[in-house]
């Protein structure tokens, strides 16, 4: 914040939004990095990971509430307005975000259940690495308010999209050429939520550009289809 | 986007000063007819000042001198020929405390009519009280009692008495300063509520210090700092979207 407001519990209210914003971010970029790194390692555990949805989901709703209580107390204008408007939606994208990791988990459970080849989730790595840069990104740009950034990001996608599609084919090839196992579908799935992360880390950005800008991009946003 | 609307005032390079001091510096505006326009701004900027260059009450003030041009419906209302009495029932003024006469309501509301010459006699002069206190969203609770004393009237219905009197000379333009910072929030909404109905008519410029009636009740809103018109423009856009950073710091408590 440049400039603090002449009251300064204002600016103690907007410090524990984005706080509360902050530590959602970080706990989904935590829950998805652990999810990404061990998910094609069968010597690690990611169930208990589960549990952990449940305090992103508990800040999603906190953040609602903190918003709710500042326009009411505080008739926020302008800039600040924007701020606290975009909070509850940014929380909900953080709170999908999570959802995809605890999906990638419970589809992880099923194949280890299944007695699975978890190799194939190797394949996905790649797609891994640019979802969670862009997460990281989204993330930064969010805490500095940097629509350039917020922009990048909102770009960046295209090459998640087009990475995905590239992957979505290569198991898709061998389904067809050897024929499809249960693994192979769930891969499908998890390099989907993969996907489906980016997808709001975009959102995520364009909420951002709306606070700096004052109006949302309505630009046509690049977009390779399968 | 700007609605155009025909022009009731235009200020032109207006400067204002107070002996020495420059209270004003070069304002230049054109005010909407039959609209709301806010005058915002921290205590000392110049608003009000500006609002009473309008119907020339800067006039009782000795040390005070205007440069600039200021037309209300097509006449420079500082040109030697100007009367200032014709002029301050044209242009109407509501200020911050309700100030009815110790009179009875009727007189309150019949006084300027009679001194203007506006009713030739007493039924004229009823039905001029009669349809400025409905005006004033008073008649149903004052219709009985026009005998008594306006001071008896709680605080938001002397305010409304005083938004009677001055609607009772046929104003085209109503000044309002501060006129509920005086008030409870139920007197405020009804006044509030009054001037959407008066805008239908008549012109309103209003001083506020809520950002919130500002944003609530007019169609632009001019920011005023240290005499100088910051910005004005449609009063969506100004909180919403303020273009000019010291508005923002304003309307957002950042600075007063």
């Amino acid at each position: 914040m440049t400039k603090e407001h002449i009251n300064s519990a204002f600016d103690d209210d907007l410090n524990e939004l984005a706080k509360l914003i902050t530590t959602m971010g970080n706990l989904a970029l935590s829950q998805f990095t652990a999810v990404i790194d061990g998910m094609a390692d069968d010597e690690v555990k990611l169930k208990s990971l589960i549990e952990n949805d449940k305090k992103i989901d508990h800040l999603e709703s906190e953040i609602y509430n903190k918003t709710v209580e500042i326009i009411a107390i505080r008739s926020p204008q302008a800039n600040d307005l924007r701020r606290i408007i975009t909070a509850p939606k940014i929380a909900t994208f953080l709170e999908r975000i999570g959802d995809y990791s605890k999906n990638i988990i419970k589809r992880r459970e099923r194949m280890i259940a299944e007695d699975g080849d978890l190799n194939i989730l190797k394949k996905v790595n790649g797609i891994s690495e640019i979802a969670r840069e862009l997460l990281i990104d989204v993330l930064d740009a969010l805490a500095r308010l940097d629509a350039k950034k917020a922009k990048l990001v909102w770009e960046g996608d295209e090459e998640l999209d087009a990475q995905h599609n590239i992957v979505y084919k290569k198991i898709y090839r061998g389904m067809v050429e050897k024929g499809s196992s249960a693994s192979d579908i769930n891969a499908l799935f998890i390099a989907k939520n993969i996907e489906r992360i980016g997808d709001y880390c975009t959102s995520i950005a364009e909420q951002i550009y709306f606070i700096v800008n004052a109006e949302m991009l309505d630009e046509k946003r690049p977009k390779t289809e399968i | 986007m700007t609605e155009t609307v025909e022009s009731i005032v235009n200020c032109k390079n207006v400067s204002v000063y107070y002996g020495q001091k420059k209270a004003i510096n070069n304002i230049s505006i054109d005010i909407g007819r039959r609209s709301i326009t806010a005058f915002i701004g921290p205590s000392g900027c110049g608003k009000s000042t500006f609002l009473r260059t309008i119907n020339r009450m800067n006039d009782t003030i000795d040390s005070c001198r205007i440069e600039g041009t200021v037309i209300v419906d097509g006449k420079d209302i500082y040109d030697p020929s100007i009367d200032v009495v014709p002029l301050r029932a044209k242009v109407g003024m509501v200020f911050q405390k309700p100030n009815p006469f110790p009179k009875s309501i009727y007189e309150n509301v019949a006084y300027g009519p009679r001194i203007h010459g506006l009713a030739s006699n007493k039924s004229e002069l009823d039905d001029i009280v009669e349809k400025a206190l409905k005006g004033a969203g008073l008649w149903n609770e004052a219709r009985d009692r026009l005998d008594e004393s306006g001071t008896s009237l709680s605080g938001g219905q002397q305010q409304r008495l005083c938004i009677a009197r001055t609607i009772a000379v046929e104003p085209q333009i109503i000044l309002m300063d501060e006129p509920c910072s005086a008030l409870d929030p139920i007197a405020t909404s009804n006044i509030e509520d009054l001037m959407s109905d008066l805008a239908k008519e008549y012109t309103i410029i209003i001083v506020t210090h809520s950002m919130q009636q500002a944003a609530r009740v007019s169609q632009k809103t001019a920011y005023f700092h240290l005499g100088n018109l910051i910005e004005y423009g449609d009063t969506k856009e100004i909180f919403v979207r303020p273009k000019d950073s010291q508005t923002e710091a304003y309307i957002s408590g950042k600075i007063g």
